[in-house]
């Protein structure tokens, strides 16, 4: 049954025009609760979130305001798609997945806090991504049993495996597509999931007993099973990332518009491909991440085809006066967000200020090479009691976001610390390394020549040459590297056991689990040094170990 | 009859497995076409086939049209519609309102009368299939309060597609006529090439247009892009309209260029003290069109006042020699005193500035871009050795005070200390 948001007359439709308007999130990454960071510049200038004033400016500018701003949050996001469904009749809120996973809320309720909100916020649909199954599927299976209100999809996942108890159970809860009857005009939904991601977790035959396709092997047949049963447009409802997404585009019949996520874009003004064999305009677009940005997509039908679009990104964020925020909130979801803070507080007090940052630490080098925090934390994993190996070596998205200047709180380290990592350390020879680090060179010469990994104990000439990526000139603790030697590397179990492709940590034998979690390691460590960075004692600094050139 | 009946059965006699929905359901609008704001005649639309200019001068259109029920039939609505263009921009609606909009694009309403819409607006920059939308809304104080949001579009106005000096041409250097636009540029039919290569875009120069006449591009790609080379022929181009810090770019582009390299990239114009600054003061209108081209100056002397640091901790962030380290970017005074900078830190790695200190290292080469941040600043790309003869004849290698390790970031300069570089980062773990 086709479900319907009016029920009565059908309106005369046929010849019409029919407006019909998407709301977009995506990537929220948990972040149900309002964080402060410092903007980029795309955040600000691009993308239009506010900006503060640095403390030492005494007037306002057109730039920025003297608001202390909070980003992010489900209760403003919950006001914002009020506001925005007040403004139009025929309403679709879609989200492209990776709801889970970001914040401590994820780490102490598994999922369970997200799956009430975007329910109460009123979710149409989501596209199962990556990251819902970080605590496994079975877990996703019951926080949807249990909370998830809306429609789940995801066309290119098969569970295959019966034999799983979860699989029955997400096989019955995720859909492949679904049809929406809003007022006359029925809407076909599709949902990608991300393939890369999630067949790296546990490499090509992940152990969570999922089949994962290709988009374009089921896109065609969902569109066609969506026009049949009376489909007048198509959506795709992607988490392929934006260079997937417009490839589809381009090359793939019967999808009208792609909504998606995964690589933390925002795109504004929206993408426009022209479909090579229809020649129809699709617009693609993506709304961000960590809860930064709602998308709203007005779109114009008419028999069957878009014929023009508008697009607005609205910021979200939020400030006090006087002990109270000044943007509406959606009060029912600060009601249950109550809830999961009063508990989050009775366990650990995310407020508590551990440490002071004379600076933002950045996650990401201005250079493309070492980068403050990856410095920090690779030495923090590597000089940590019981770990002491004379290398190490973490993936550099392991770090999820900048800890802004000012007071450290356990707040900030979940939000740049969010994955529940602990250190492995094993033998590696010296071809190993240089092969480690060569793909390194490789997998970050398709990342804009910006290091995928951040290193302690290693110094090393990072080449982004696309026909022969390399690593050369490679230094361990200032000698060069013995290709007959033997190396202790402490790592992340993530990527030790293959995950992001590290196929040459997968295979190692000797491996240790320390159990010691990393974001642990480096709350032990700012701790320790309270006063970040320490640029005299090269603490928390980029130094150059990882010199990135760009031979492109 | 109680009230409660009363009124019941004046809403239609809904129950609860019928919502009532606002009227109107439907709009159908039309719109004729006038040459210019100025001129009062009308045309009839324009076939596809009579492809209209591309122009960011305001052009008049009359839209007329009916409101409609939920049957399609005629609905006198009397209330207020909310117009707009897409794409392109709305600059007025003779007798409407404007109100606050986003991105400091206002929103026009117009008010209509027993469902009979008869409108005079006025459009500048439509490109491709340009239409009207009217929609039905409250009003222009909060649309919150209701209205039904049927949206009616007229039928396209087929404008041609605009050239890179169509998008370029401004008289205000900090943006553009398409700003914010996800626009596709004319290369069908004319000489499009690639002009130069960066770690992470490429420049296009159209050459159907007088070098340095806003016909320069450039086109941001991230990683640096597959497949292209220099002399090739672009014959896709589309992309986002932005600004970096006030130099204009596509961002997220879409572009196809030829497989062999079979034109010859524009020649560099020289930046004379006379033409292009007044006094020590560049003129940035003029610069502007020449933003994205290839640039030459004759002769340009680093400030003997530009010196390596005792200690570069102390350092004032936004000093030269701060900007220098931090980023590469190093300044040069012609000789009526002009003032630009130059980034060759990613192109002539072993060149340090600090040691050329009081010399003029003329000519230097370069692609001509721009930053607002930081004062207003015009910068010479170096793409290369030959772009900086200088460079040959020095001795000097990078010392620990010089620029830093080759970047793969185009530079920009910041307004605050902040990392530089564009961040589109493109995340996933």
């Amino acid at each position: 049954m086709v479900p319907q948001r009016v029920i009565g007359e059908e309106p005369a439709v046929a010849g019409q025009d029919i407006r019909l308007t998407i709301l977009h999130t995506s990537d929220v990454h948990s972040r149900l609760l309002p964080y402060h960071f410092e903007p980029s510049f795309t955040d600000t200038n691009v993308l239009g979130l506010p900006e503060r004033c640095p403390d030492d400016y005494t007037t306002e500018t057109s730039w920025c305001e003297f608001r202390d701003y909070e980003y992010g949050g489900i209760a403003r996001i919950g006001a914002i798609l009020k506001e925005e469904r007040q403004r139009a009749r025929r309403v679709l809120h879609l989200d492209s997945g990776d709801s889970f996973q970001g914040a401590l809320v994820f780490n102490e309720f598994s999922g369970e806090a997200e799956m009430r909100l975007m329910t109460e916020i009123g979710l149409d649909a989501a596209v199962v991504a990556n990251h819902e199954f970080d605590k496994g599927a079975a877990n996703l299976a019951t926080q949807y049993g249990a909370w998830g209100g809306f429609d789940f999809l995801a066309a290119n996942y098969d569970f295959e495996d019966s034999d799983l108890p979860w699989a029955t159970d997400l096989e019955q809860m995720v859909l492949p597509s679904r049809l929406y009857d809003l007022d006359g005009l029925r809407v076909g939904v599709i949902g990608l999931g991300n393939v890369s991601s999630l067949n790296s977790i546990y490499d090509e035959s992940n152990s969570m007993g999922i089949k994962v396709m290709e988009p374009e092997d089921v896109l065609p047949a969902q569109a066609a099973l969506l026009r049949s049963q009376g489909a007048d447009i198509v959506i795709a409802l992607s988490h392929m990332g934006l260079h997937r997404d417009q490839e589809h585009a381009q090359w793939v019949e019967g999808v009208d518009l792609y909504i998606g996520g995964h690589h933390h874009i925002a795109t504004k003004p929206p993408i426009v491909v022209t479909n090579e064999i229809t020649g129809r305009q699709i617009p693609v677009v993506h709304s961000g991440a960590f809860s930064k940005f709602v998308g709203r997509l007005d779109l114009v039908i008419r028999d069957g085809e878009i014929l023009s679009h508008a697009h607005t990104l609205r910021p979200v964020a939020n400030y006090k006066e006087d002990g109270e925020y000044q943007m509406p909130r959606d009060p029912r979801v600060v009601d249950i967000l109550e809830e999961y803070q009063e508990a989050l507080d009775s366990k650990i007090n995310t407020a508590q200020v551990i440490g002071y940052a004379e600076d933002n630490l950045r996650r990401y080098s201005a250079t493309g090479g070492d980068s403050m925090l990856g410095n920090f934390t690779a030495e923090a994993m590597r000089f940590y009691p019981g770990v002491e190996t004379e290398i190490a070596l973490t993936n550099t998205l392991g770090i999820r976001a900048d800890i802004p200047a000012g007071d450290i709180t356990l707040d900030a380290l979940y939000n740049s610390m969010p994955f529940d990592n602990t250190i492995t350390t094993m033998f590696l020879s010296g071809r190993e390394i240089q092969e480690l680090l060569d793909f390194v060179a490789s997998r970050s010469t398709d990342r804009g020549c910006s290091s995928q990994a951040q290193v302690a104990g290693i110094q090393f000439v990072m080449v982004c040459d696309p026909h022969d990526p390399r690593a050369e000139e490679i230094k361990i603790n200032g000698m060069d590297l013995d290709s007959e030697g033997t190396y202790e590397l402490a790592t992340n179990d993530y990527i030790a056991h293959g995950g992001s492709g590290f196929e040459v940590l997968e295979r190692n034998t000797t491996q240790v689990d320390s159990g010691i979690s990393i974001r642990d390691v480096v709350l032990s460590a700012i701790i320790q040094h309270r006063t970040l960075p320490q640029p005299e004692q090269g603490i928390c600094t980029e130094d150059g170990r990882i010199d990135a050139r760009d031979e492109t | 009859m109680s009230h409660l009946l009363v009124a019941w059965l004046l809403l239609g006699c809904s129950d609860d497995s019928s919502v009532q929905t606002p009227e109107p359901s439907f709009i159908q609008v039309a719109g004729t076409l006038g040459a210019v704001a100025e001129d009062t005649a009308e045309a009839p639309l324009s076939t596809p086939e009579d492809e209209l200019p591309f122009s960011s001068e305001d052009r008049a259109i009359h839209v007329t049209g009916q409101t409609l029920d939920r049957h399609a039939d005629p609905y006198p609505y009397t209330g207020w519609v909310e117009v707009g263009v897409r794409p392109g921009t709305l600059v007025r609606v003779d007798g409407g309102q404007a109100a606050e909009g986003s991105d400091e694009v206002p929103r026009w309403f117009a008010e209509v009368q027993d469902g009979e819409i008869d409108l005079n607006i006025t459009i500048r920059s439509g490109f491709g299939p340009t239409r009207v939308w009217v929609s039905a809304v409250a009003g222009p104080e909060d649309d919150r309060k209701g209205g039904s949001f049927a949206t009616g579009v007229t039928e396209a106005f087929p404008f041609a597609l605009p050239s890179i000096a169509q998008l370029q041409t401004t008289d205000n250097h900090e943006t553009n006529p398409l700003y914010k636009e996800y626009v596709t540029l004319r290369t069908d039919d004319r000489q499009v090439v690639v002009s130069a290569l960066t770690t992470n875009g490429f420049w296009a120069s159209d050459l159907d247009d007088a070098p340095g006449d806003f016909s320069g591009i450039f086109v941001y790609t991230f990683n640096k892009p597959d497949e292209v080379s220099v002399g090739q022929r672009v014959t896709l181009l589309a992309g986002g309209s932005e600004e970096y810090i006030g130099a204009t770019q596509l961002g997220f582009p879409l572009y196809e260029t030829e497989q062999t390299a079979t034109l010859q990239p524009p020649p560099a114009i020289e930046l004379d003290d006379t033409t292009f600054c007044s006094g020590s003061q560049p003129e940035h209108l003029k610069l502007e069109a020449l933003e994205s081209s290839l640039v030459t100056l004759p002769s340009g002397t680093i400030p003997s006042e530009f010196q390596a640091p005792a200690d570069p901790t102390t350092l004032d962030q936004y000093s030269d020699e701060a900007q220098y380290i931090e980023y590469g970017q190093w300044p040069v005074d012609t000789a009526g005193g002009c003032r630009f900078y130059v980034v060759s830190n990613t192109t002539v790695p072993d060149f340090d500035a600090f040691e050329h200190s009081g010399e003029d290292v003329g000519p230097i080469s370069g692609m001509l871009s721009y930053a607002s941040a930081g004062g207003d600043i015009w910068i010479l790309l170096v793409r290369g050795p030959e772009d900086l003869p200088a460079a040959g004849s020095s001795t000097s290698h990078k010392g620990a005070q010089g620029p830093p390790a080759p970047t793969p970031r185009r530079f920009h300069r910041s307004r605050q200390p902040v990392a530089c570089g564009h961040d589109h980062t493109v995340s996933s773990h």
